[in-house]
């Protein structure tokens, strides 16, 4: 089983995540483009990416949970999908090598709520500095 | 004298030719596609910045060959223009699998305009992509953004010694 470093993205592709996320494009389309692999490694940097703005963002009131209560439940998921697989298969890292097409949808699903948690980080920010700079105009 | 040496890297020959002005006021040498200048930090220790630009019909630079000394890459991409990003992509990938100094990638922003995210993100680490490998945006022809870039990369650089 591959270690979680194999999983990584070429840093040419981190960097055309980067550039579609700060455009406000969608990150998901990506997707359908890209092997199990390198699924597995978009859904991690956008993991470390959202975490990252997160903390500056939140600052110590960041939490993973934040983000994860926006996303489907796994049994919520697993019942849609009629998969009766005990539910800590339900991974993305686990199935795309069996269920390629199920686990693509579930890292969709993850990945655009990721996109708008760092929307929402960013735009918190972006507010914050405009305060900032008419506080002190 | 110490001598480093950093490579500054950009499709647009313009955007690395104004880096190098920006931290060593002026440009020493320059041909067809490489540049160069050099900042004095004192009578013993030198920054050389080597300006790479890359040619979308000729990309065959030999960077086995002008990259093994460097400190540290800079690499410079309009933010504004897709083909510049899309022609970093292969130096990009090539730097970090086939080099082991950090480097920094850097989203030029033209003069008036604003990067598409606050700064706060940015300002202090750049966007960590990976050990060796950050992001930033800048504006490569100011002085005072083209040395932050540089003391990011010189961050990273005694990262890698405090690591040891």
């Amino acid at each position: 089983m591959p270690d979680n470093s194999d999983y990584a993205l070429r840093p040419s592709e981190k960097l055309d995540v980067l550039y579609r996320l700060f455009r406000g494009e969608n990150i998901c389309d990506l997707i359908d483009n890209m092997d199990n692999t390198s699924v597995i490694g978009l859904q991690k940097f956008m993991w470390e990416t959202a975490a990252e703005f997160g903390i500056i963002s939140r600052k110590h009131n960041f939490s993973r949970k934040e983000i994860t209560r926006k996303m489907k439940p796994t049994q919520q998921f697993q019942k849609e999908q009629n998969c009766d697989e005990r539910i800590y298969f339900c991974k993305g890292t686990h199935c795309i090598h069996s269920n390629s097409e199920c686990a693509r949808k579930k890292i969709k699903e993850h990945i655009k709520v990721m996109s708008e948690s760092i929307r929402e980080y960013i735009e918190t920010e972006q507010h914050n500095e405009t305060f900032v700079q008419s506080t002190l105009s | 004298m110490k001598i480093g040496e950093v490579a500054v890297i950009s499709q647009n020959g313009q955007q690395k030719d104004d880096f190098i002005r920006s931290i060593c006021r002026k440009i020493d040498l320059k041909n067809e596609r490489i540049s160069f200048g050099k900042f004095d930090a004192n009578d013993q220790l030198a920054l050389h910045l080597y300006g790479l630009s890359i040619d979308d019909q000729d990309n065959d630079l030999s960077w086995d060959l002008i990259s093994r000394k460097m400190l540290g890459y800079i690499v410079i991409f309009d933010w504004e223009n897709q083909i510049s990003l899309e022609s970093i992509k292969p130096v990009v990938d090539n730097l970090s699998y086939n080099m082991r100094a950090p480097f920094i990638i850097i989203a030029n922003i033209k003069e008036g305009k604003k990067p598409p995210i606050p700064s706060s993100f940015f300002k202090n680490k750049g966007i960590v992509l990976s050990t060796d490998f950050r992001f930033t945006f800048g504006q490569v022809n100011k002085p005072e953004s083209a040395r932050k870039s540089l003391r990011l990369l010189v961050d990273m650089l005694l990262e890698r010694v405090n690591n040891f």
